[in-house]
Protein backbone atom coordinates (compact mmCIF):
# COMPACT_ATOMS: atom_id res chain seq x y z
CA UNK A 1 0.00 0.00 0.00
CA UNK A 2 2.68 2.57 1.19
CA UNK A 3 4.41 1.43 -2.45
CA UNK A 4 1.57 2.39 -4.54
CA UNK A 5 0.89 5.79 -2.45
CA UNK A 6 4.91 6.67 -3.38
CA UNK A 7 5.04 6.08 -6.87
CA UNK A 8 1.44 8.08 -7.16
CA UNK A 9 3.18 11.01 -5.53
CA UNK A 10 4.83 12.63 -8.64
CA UNK A 11 2.15 12.40 -10.58
CA UNK A 12 0.35 13.92 -8.18
CA UNK A 13 2.56 16.85 -7.33
CA UNK A 14 2.65 17.96 -11.18
CA UNK A 15 -0.92 18.06 -11.05
CA UNK A 16 -0.75 21.24 -8.90
CA UNK A 17 0.89 22.87 -11.68
CA UNK A 18 -1.65 21.94 -14.57
CA UNK A 19 0.38 19.66 -16.48
CA UNK A 20 -1.70 16.60 -16.43
CA UNK A 21 -5.21 17.48 -14.68
CA UNK A 22 -6.89 18.26 -18.17
CA UNK A 23 -7.17 15.66 -21.52
CA UNK A 24 -7.68 17.06 -24.71
CA UNK A 25 -11.37 17.01 -24.67
CA UNK A 26 -10.89 19.51 -21.90
CA UNK A 27 -9.25 21.65 -24.02
CA UNK A 28 -11.83 21.64 -26.58
CA UNK A 29 -14.61 22.07 -23.76
CA UNK A 30 -12.83 25.17 -22.25
CA UNK A 31 -12.22 27.06 -25.82
CA UNK A 32 -15.54 26.43 -27.04
CA UNK A 33 -16.67 27.64 -23.26
CA UNK A 34 -14.62 30.57 -23.76
CA UNK A 35 -15.91 31.15 -27.75
CA UNK A 36 -19.43 31.27 -26.75
CA UNK A 37 -18.66 33.55 -23.60
CA UNK A 38 -17.09 35.94 -25.72
CA UNK A 39 -19.70 35.83 -28.82
CA UNK A 40 -22.44 36.42 -25.97
CA UNK A 41 -20.71 39.39 -24.31
CA UNK A 42 -19.63 41.01 -27.89
CA UNK A 43 -23.78 40.26 -29.14
CA UNK A 44 -24.48 41.89 -25.89
CA UNK A 45 -22.41 44.91 -26.05
CA UNK A 46 -23.94 45.34 -29.93
CA UNK A 47 -27.53 44.96 -28.86
CA UNK A 48 -26.97 47.10 -26.27
CA UNK A 49 -25.86 50.14 -28.34
CA UNK A 50 -28.26 49.90 -30.54
CA UNK A 51 -30.63 49.49 -28.17
CA UNK A 52 -29.58 52.85 -27.08
CA UNK A 53 -29.76 54.50 -30.33
CA UNK A 54 -32.88 53.82 -30.61
CA UNK A 55 -34.20 54.90 -27.90
CA UNK A 56 -32.18 58.23 -28.21
CA UNK A 57 -35.17 59.88 -29.51
CA UNK A 58 -34.97 63.05 -31.23
CA UNK A 59 -37.87 65.84 -30.26
CA UNK A 60 -38.21 68.76 -32.55
CA UNK A 61 -40.55 70.93 -32.94
CA UNK A 62 -41.42 73.56 -35.82
CA UNK A 63 -38.69 74.79 -37.89
CA UNK A 64 -37.52 78.55 -37.08
CA UNK A 65 -34.48 79.23 -38.39
CA UNK A 66 -31.66 77.98 -41.32
CA UNK A 67 -31.35 79.02 -44.57
CA UNK A 68 -34.00 77.99 -46.93
CA UNK A 69 -33.53 76.23 -50.45
CA UNK A 70 -36.33 76.58 -52.37
CA UNK A 71 -39.97 78.31 -51.88
CA UNK A 72 -40.55 79.04 -48.21
CA UNK A 73 -43.99 78.68 -48.94
CA UNK A 74 -43.74 74.85 -50.37
CA UNK A 75 -45.98 72.22 -47.89
CA UNK A 76 -43.46 70.17 -46.85
CA UNK A 77 -39.65 70.89 -44.98
CA UNK A 78 -36.69 68.71 -44.85
CA UNK A 79 -34.73 70.31 -42.22
CA UNK A 80 -30.91 68.96 -42.26
CA UNK A 81 -28.48 69.61 -39.46
CA UNK A 82 -25.01 69.65 -40.80
CA UNK A 83 -21.12 70.46 -40.39
CA UNK A 84 -18.93 71.52 -43.06
CA UNK A 85 -16.39 69.40 -41.98
CA UNK A 86 -18.83 66.08 -41.88
CA UNK A 87 -17.93 63.94 -44.86
CA UNK A 88 -21.18 62.17 -44.63
CA UNK A 89 -23.37 65.38 -44.67
CA UNK A 90 -20.97 65.81 -48.21
CA UNK A 91 -22.28 62.51 -49.35
CA UNK A 92 -26.04 63.31 -48.46
CA UNK A 93 -25.89 66.71 -49.98
CA UNK A 94 -24.41 65.14 -53.06
CA UNK A 95 -26.78 61.81 -52.88
CA UNK A 96 -30.30 61.98 -51.36
CA UNK A 97 -30.74 66.02 -50.53
CA UNK A 98 -29.42 66.32 -54.14
CA UNK A 99 -32.68 63.74 -55.42
CA UNK A 100 -35.30 65.72 -53.25
CA UNK A 101 -34.18 68.98 -54.90
CA UNK A 102 -34.71 67.40 -58.50
CA UNK A 103 -37.81 65.72 -57.16
CA UNK A 104 -39.44 68.26 -54.78
CA UNK A 105 -37.63 71.36 -54.39
CA UNK A 106 -37.59 72.50 -58.04
CA UNK A 107 -41.07 71.93 -58.46
CA UNK A 108 -41.97 73.56 -55.00
CA UNK A 109 -43.45 70.42 -53.07
CA UNK A 110 -40.61 71.07 -50.58
CA UNK A 111 -38.13 73.14 -49.12
CA UNK A 112 -34.88 72.23 -47.82
CA UNK A 113 -33.60 74.07 -44.69
CA UNK A 114 -29.86 73.74 -43.51
CA UNK A 115 -29.29 74.49 -39.83
CA UNK A 116 -25.81 74.32 -38.80
CA UNK A 117 -24.14 71.50 -36.03
CA UNK A 118 -20.70 72.41 -36.18
CA UNK A 119 -19.42 70.23 -33.55
CA UNK A 120 -16.68 68.03 -35.24
CA UNK A 121 -13.54 71.28 -34.21
CA UNK A 122 -12.69 74.69 -34.62
CA UNK A 123 -12.22 74.14 -38.97
CA UNK A 124 -16.55 73.47 -38.44
CA UNK A 125 -17.09 76.52 -36.42
CA UNK A 126 -15.21 78.97 -38.96
CA UNK A 127 -16.65 77.50 -41.61
CA UNK A 128 -19.98 77.67 -40.51
CA UNK A 129 -19.15 81.68 -39.06
CA UNK A 130 -17.84 82.03 -42.55
CA UNK A 131 -21.05 80.62 -44.62
CA UNK A 132 -23.07 83.31 -42.24
CA UNK A 133 -21.43 86.05 -43.49
CA UNK A 134 -21.65 84.24 -47.18
CA UNK A 135 -25.71 84.54 -46.25
CA UNK A 136 -25.26 88.37 -45.54
CA UNK A 137 -24.63 88.11 -49.19
CA UNK A 138 -27.26 86.03 -50.59
CA UNK A 139 -24.79 83.48 -51.36
CA UNK A 140 -24.84 81.02 -48.95
CA UNK A 141 -26.03 78.04 -51.17
CA UNK A 142 -23.11 79.00 -53.44
CA UNK A 143 -20.58 78.83 -50.35
CA UNK A 144 -22.29 75.93 -48.93
CA UNK A 145 -21.48 73.93 -52.15
CA UNK A 146 -18.26 75.28 -52.47
CA UNK A 147 -17.27 74.30 -48.79
CA UNK A 148 -18.28 70.64 -49.20
CA UNK A 149 -16.25 70.51 -52.69
CA UNK A 150 -13.42 72.12 -49.94
CA UNK A 151 -13.66 69.53 -47.42
CA UNK A 152 -11.02 67.22 -46.75
CA UNK A 153 -9.61 65.72 -43.30
CA UNK A 154 -11.26 66.71 -40.42
CA UNK A 155 -9.31 70.28 -38.63
CA UNK A 156 -6.12 69.90 -41.31
CA UNK A 157 -6.45 72.85 -42.45
CA UNK A 158 -8.61 72.72 -45.30
CA UNK A 159 -11.50 74.66 -43.93
CA UNK A 160 -8.45 76.90 -42.21
CA UNK A 161 -9.57 80.49 -42.04
CA UNK A 162 -7.16 81.44 -44.71
CA UNK A 163 -8.47 79.00 -47.23
CA UNK A 164 -12.38 79.93 -46.16
CA UNK A 165 -11.53 83.60 -47.58
CA UNK A 166 -10.01 82.24 -50.78
CA UNK A 167 -13.07 80.17 -50.87
CA UNK A 168 -15.21 83.35 -50.59
CA UNK A 169 -13.00 84.46 -53.23
CA UNK A 170 -13.49 82.08 -55.53
CA UNK A 171 -17.28 81.59 -54.83
CA UNK A 172 -17.36 85.48 -56.38
CA UNK A 173 -18.29 87.08 -52.77
CA UNK A 174 -17.26 90.78 -52.16
CA UNK A 175 -14.03 89.97 -50.43
CA UNK A 176 -13.77 92.90 -47.85
CA UNK A 177 -17.20 92.92 -46.29
CA UNK A 178 -16.82 89.14 -46.05
CA UNK A 179 -13.24 89.63 -44.63
CA UNK A 180 -14.73 92.06 -42.07
CA UNK A 181 -18.04 89.86 -41.01
CA UNK A 182 -15.92 86.90 -40.64
CA UNK A 183 -12.21 88.86 -39.08
CA UNK A 184 -15.28 90.45 -36.40
CA UNK A 185 -16.69 87.32 -35.55
CA UNK A 186 -19.95 88.74 -36.58
CA UNK A 187 -21.94 85.46 -36.51
CA UNK A 188 -19.96 83.77 -33.40
CA UNK A 189 -22.69 84.07 -30.73
CA UNK A 190 -25.61 82.90 -33.38
CA UNK A 191 -23.65 80.01 -34.70
CA UNK A 192 -22.82 79.20 -30.92
CA UNK A 193 -26.80 79.29 -30.43
CA UNK A 194 -27.72 76.94 -32.66
CA UNK A 195 -24.87 74.72 -32.22
CA UNK A 196 -26.38 74.84 -28.76
CA UNK A 197 -30.41 74.71 -30.33
CA UNK A 198 -29.35 71.34 -31.72
CA UNK A 199 -28.05 69.93 -28.35
CA UNK A 200 -30.79 70.59 -26.97
CA UNK A 201 -33.09 68.96 -29.51
CA UNK A 202 -30.84 65.74 -28.99
CA UNK A 203 -28.74 65.65 -31.75
CA UNK A 204 -25.46 64.25 -31.31
CA UNK A 205 -24.50 63.65 -34.88
CA UNK A 206 -24.66 64.89 -38.40
CA UNK A 207 -26.28 64.88 -41.02
CA UNK A 208 -29.58 64.70 -38.90
CA UNK A 209 -32.99 65.06 -41.14
CA UNK A 210 -36.56 65.93 -40.31
CA UNK A 211 -39.44 65.93 -42.69
CA UNK A 212 -42.24 68.08 -41.20
CA UNK A 213 -40.41 67.69 -37.97
CA UNK A 214 -40.33 63.71 -38.12
CA UNK A 215 -36.84 61.83 -37.56
CA UNK A 216 -35.77 60.71 -40.81
CA UNK A 217 -33.71 57.23 -39.37
CA UNK A 218 -32.62 55.73 -42.49
CA UNK A 219 -31.86 58.53 -44.85
CA UNK A 220 -29.33 57.01 -47.11
CA UNK A 221 -32.43 54.46 -48.21
CA UNK A 222 -34.22 57.16 -50.98
CA UNK A 223 -37.22 55.49 -51.24
CA UNK A 224 -37.75 55.53 -47.52
CA UNK A 225 -37.07 59.33 -47.72
CA UNK A 226 -39.07 60.11 -50.49
CA UNK A 227 -42.41 57.51 -48.92
CA UNK A 228 -42.00 59.84 -45.85
CA UNK A 229 -41.98 63.48 -47.76
CA UNK A 230 -45.10 61.92 -50.08
CA UNK A 231 -47.18 61.52 -46.80
CA UNK A 232 -46.19 64.85 -45.39
CA UNK A 233 -47.03 66.64 -48.85
CA UNK A 234 -50.53 64.11 -48.81
CA UNK A 235 -50.97 65.46 -45.53
CA UNK A 236 -50.84 68.99 -46.14
CA UNK A 237 -53.02 68.48 -48.95
CA UNK A 238 -55.45 67.35 -47.18
CA UNK A 239 -55.14 69.81 -44.71
CA UNK B 1 6.37 30.47 -26.20
CA UNK B 2 7.52 31.36 -22.74
CA UNK B 3 7.84 35.03 -23.95
CA UNK B 4 4.85 34.74 -25.67
CA UNK B 5 2.08 36.56 -22.74
CA UNK B 6 5.07 39.22 -22.54
CA UNK B 7 4.57 40.22 -25.88
CA UNK B 8 0.76 40.48 -25.27
CA UNK B 9 0.70 42.11 -22.24
CA UNK B 10 3.39 44.63 -23.99
CA UNK B 11 0.47 44.79 -26.97
CA UNK B 12 -2.40 45.88 -24.36
CA UNK B 13 -0.01 48.85 -22.98
CA UNK B 14 0.04 50.05 -26.52
CA UNK B 15 -3.48 49.37 -26.62
CA UNK B 16 -3.92 50.80 -23.18
CA UNK B 17 -2.34 54.07 -24.39
CA UNK B 18 -4.46 54.37 -27.21
CA UNK B 19 -8.16 54.26 -25.16
CA UNK B 20 -6.44 56.42 -22.45
CA UNK B 21 -5.76 59.20 -25.05
CA UNK B 22 -9.44 58.71 -26.14
CA UNK B 23 -11.01 58.93 -23.18
CA UNK B 24 -8.94 62.02 -21.86
CA UNK B 25 -9.78 63.25 -25.24
CA UNK B 26 -13.72 62.78 -24.72
CA UNK B 27 -13.92 63.83 -21.21
CA UNK B 28 -11.73 66.43 -21.97
CA UNK B 29 -13.87 67.70 -24.79
CA UNK B 30 -10.88 68.70 -27.10
CA UNK B 31 -10.22 67.15 -30.35
CA UNK B 32 -8.99 64.27 -31.20
CA UNK B 33 -5.28 64.86 -33.04
CA UNK B 34 -6.04 62.62 -36.43
CA UNK B 35 -2.74 63.97 -38.26
CA UNK B 36 -4.56 64.79 -41.07
CA UNK B 37 -5.37 61.14 -41.49
CA UNK B 38 -9.22 59.98 -41.09
CA UNK B 39 -12.16 61.35 -39.29
CA UNK B 40 -10.99 60.46 -35.61
CA UNK B 41 -13.87 63.09 -34.22
CA UNK B 42 -16.75 62.74 -36.24
CA UNK B 43 -16.28 58.77 -35.53
CA UNK B 44 -15.41 59.20 -31.88
CA UNK B 45 -18.60 61.79 -31.10
CA UNK B 46 -21.27 59.41 -33.46
CA UNK B 47 -24.13 57.64 -31.89
CA UNK B 48 -21.84 54.50 -32.28
CA UNK B 49 -19.24 55.75 -30.08
CA UNK B 50 -20.74 54.97 -26.65
CA UNK B 51 -22.98 52.29 -25.10
CA UNK B 52 -25.31 52.95 -22.96
CA UNK B 53 -23.61 56.23 -22.09
CA UNK B 54 -20.46 54.10 -21.68
CA UNK B 55 -17.79 55.68 -24.12
CA UNK B 56 -16.53 52.41 -26.18
CA UNK B 57 -12.69 53.98 -25.62
CA UNK B 58 -13.19 53.42 -21.95
CA UNK B 59 -15.03 50.11 -22.40
CA UNK B 60 -11.29 49.58 -24.19
CA UNK B 61 -9.75 50.68 -21.19
CA UNK B 62 -11.53 48.13 -19.32
CA UNK B 63 -10.30 45.57 -21.98
CA UNK B 64 -6.59 46.81 -22.34
CA UNK B 65 -6.04 46.18 -18.37
CA UNK B 66 -7.91 43.21 -18.86
CA UNK B 67 -5.86 41.68 -20.80
CA UNK B 68 -2.98 43.13 -19.82
CA UNK B 69 -3.82 40.93 -16.24
CA UNK B 70 -4.86 38.01 -18.09
CA UNK B 71 -1.19 38.04 -20.13
CA UNK B 72 0.86 38.56 -16.87
CA UNK B 73 -0.90 35.81 -15.36
CA UNK B 74 -0.45 33.56 -17.88
CA UNK B 75 3.30 34.23 -18.35
CA UNK B 76 3.69 32.68 -14.60
CA UNK B 77 2.94 29.38 -16.07
CA UNK B 78 2.58 29.58 -19.72
CA UNK B 79 1.59 25.91 -19.91
CA UNK B 80 -1.49 26.46 -18.05
CA UNK B 81 -4.05 25.94 -21.12
CA UNK B 82 -7.05 27.42 -18.49
CA UNK B 83 -4.85 30.97 -18.37
CA UNK B 84 -3.85 30.74 -21.87
CA UNK B 85 -7.54 30.06 -22.99
CA UNK B 86 -8.90 32.77 -20.52
CA UNK B 87 -6.62 34.96 -22.15
CA UNK B 88 -7.70 33.91 -25.95
CA UNK B 89 -11.53 34.10 -24.71
CA UNK B 90 -11.05 38.11 -23.81
CA UNK B 91 -8.96 38.74 -27.18
CA UNK B 92 -12.02 37.30 -28.79
CA UNK B 93 -14.34 39.15 -27.59
CA UNK B 94 -11.89 42.47 -27.89
CA UNK B 95 -11.49 41.41 -31.40
CA UNK B 96 -14.81 40.70 -32.12
CA UNK B 97 -15.94 43.92 -31.18
CA UNK B 98 -13.08 45.83 -32.81
CA UNK B 99 -14.03 44.08 -35.62
CA UNK B 100 -17.70 45.30 -35.34
CA UNK B 101 -16.65 48.63 -34.73
CA UNK B 102 -14.54 48.71 -38.29
CA UNK B 103 -17.52 47.56 -39.44
CA UNK B 104 -19.53 50.30 -38.68
CA UNK B 105 -16.77 52.52 -39.55
CA UNK B 106 -16.79 51.72 -43.01
CA UNK B 107 -20.02 50.67 -44.12
CA UNK B 108 -22.28 53.18 -41.63
CA UNK B 109 -20.10 56.11 -40.69
CA UNK B 110 -17.89 56.19 -44.38
CA UNK B 111 -15.42 57.57 -41.48
CA UNK B 112 -12.16 56.11 -40.68
CA UNK B 113 -10.31 56.55 -36.76
CA UNK B 114 -6.96 55.54 -37.22
CA UNK B 115 -6.88 55.41 -33.62
CA UNK B 116 -9.55 52.97 -33.39
CA UNK B 117 -7.97 51.39 -36.29
CA UNK B 118 -4.71 50.82 -34.82
CA UNK B 119 -6.94 49.22 -31.69
CA UNK B 120 -8.09 47.41 -33.75
CA UNK B 121 -4.86 45.64 -35.25
CA UNK B 122 -3.48 45.12 -31.93
CA UNK B 123 -6.85 43.35 -30.66
CA UNK B 124 -6.74 41.33 -34.09
CA UNK B 125 -3.01 40.60 -33.33
CA UNK B 126 -3.45 39.38 -30.07
CA UNK B 127 -6.06 37.30 -31.06
CA UNK B 128 -3.92 35.60 -33.81
CA UNK B 129 -0.85 35.11 -31.77
CA UNK B 130 -3.10 33.36 -28.75
CA UNK B 131 -4.73 30.92 -31.20
CA UNK B 132 -1.30 30.12 -32.79
CA UNK B 133 -0.60 29.26 -29.10
CA UNK B 134 -3.96 27.67 -28.52
CA UNK B 135 -2.85 25.42 -31.78
CA UNK B 136 0.73 24.93 -31.05
CA UNK B 137 0.91 24.45 -27.38
CA UNK B 138 0.63 20.59 -26.77
CA UNK B 139 -2.49 19.72 -24.75
CA UNK B 140 -1.81 19.26 -21.35
CA UNK B 141 -2.01 15.63 -21.14
CA UNK B 142 0.75 15.41 -24.02
CA UNK B 143 3.23 17.33 -22.16
CA UNK B 144 6.02 15.77 -20.48
CA UNK B 145 6.92 18.09 -17.24
CA UNK B 146 10.39 19.31 -16.96
CA UNK B 147 11.03 17.73 -13.34
CA UNK B 148 12.96 19.71 -11.17
CA UNK B 149 15.75 18.13 -8.67
CA UNK B 150 13.42 17.67 -5.77
CA UNK B 151 11.09 16.02 -7.99
CA UNK B 152 13.59 14.03 -9.42
CA UNK B 153 14.71 13.14 -5.83
CA UNK B 154 11.99 12.09 -4.48
CA UNK B 155 11.11 9.76 -7.82
CA UNK B 156 14.31 8.16 -7.56
CA UNK B 157 13.26 7.19 -3.54
CA UNK B 158 10.31 5.99 -4.97
CA UNK B 159 11.83 3.93 -7.38
CA UNK B 160 14.39 2.38 -4.84
CA UNK B 161 11.60 1.78 -2.16
CA UNK B 162 9.55 0.07 -5.51
CA UNK B 163 12.53 -2.22 -5.91
CA UNK B 164 13.40 -2.56 -2.31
Amino acid sequence: MAKTKALKRPVQQNAHRGYRRQAPTDRRRLVFIAAAVAVVAVVGLIIAGGALRDSNKVSHEAPAEGFVLGSPDAPVTIMAWEDFQCPICKAANASVLKQVEQDYVTAGKAKILFRQFPFLGQESIWAAEASQCAADQGKFWDYHDALFNAQGAENSGALSKANLKRIAGDTGLDLTAFNTCFDSGAHQASVQAEKQEGAQLGISGTPTIFVNGTLVKDWRDYASLKSMIDAALASATKS
Amino acid sequence: MRRLPYLLALLGCLGLGISLYLVTAHYGKKPIVCSGVGDCNYVNSSDYASVAGVPVSLLGVGMYATLIAAALLWSRDWRDERRMIFYWGLALSGAGYAGYLTYVELEILHAVCVWCVGSAIILATSLTLSTAALFWLPAASEVTPARSPATAGRDADARRRSAG
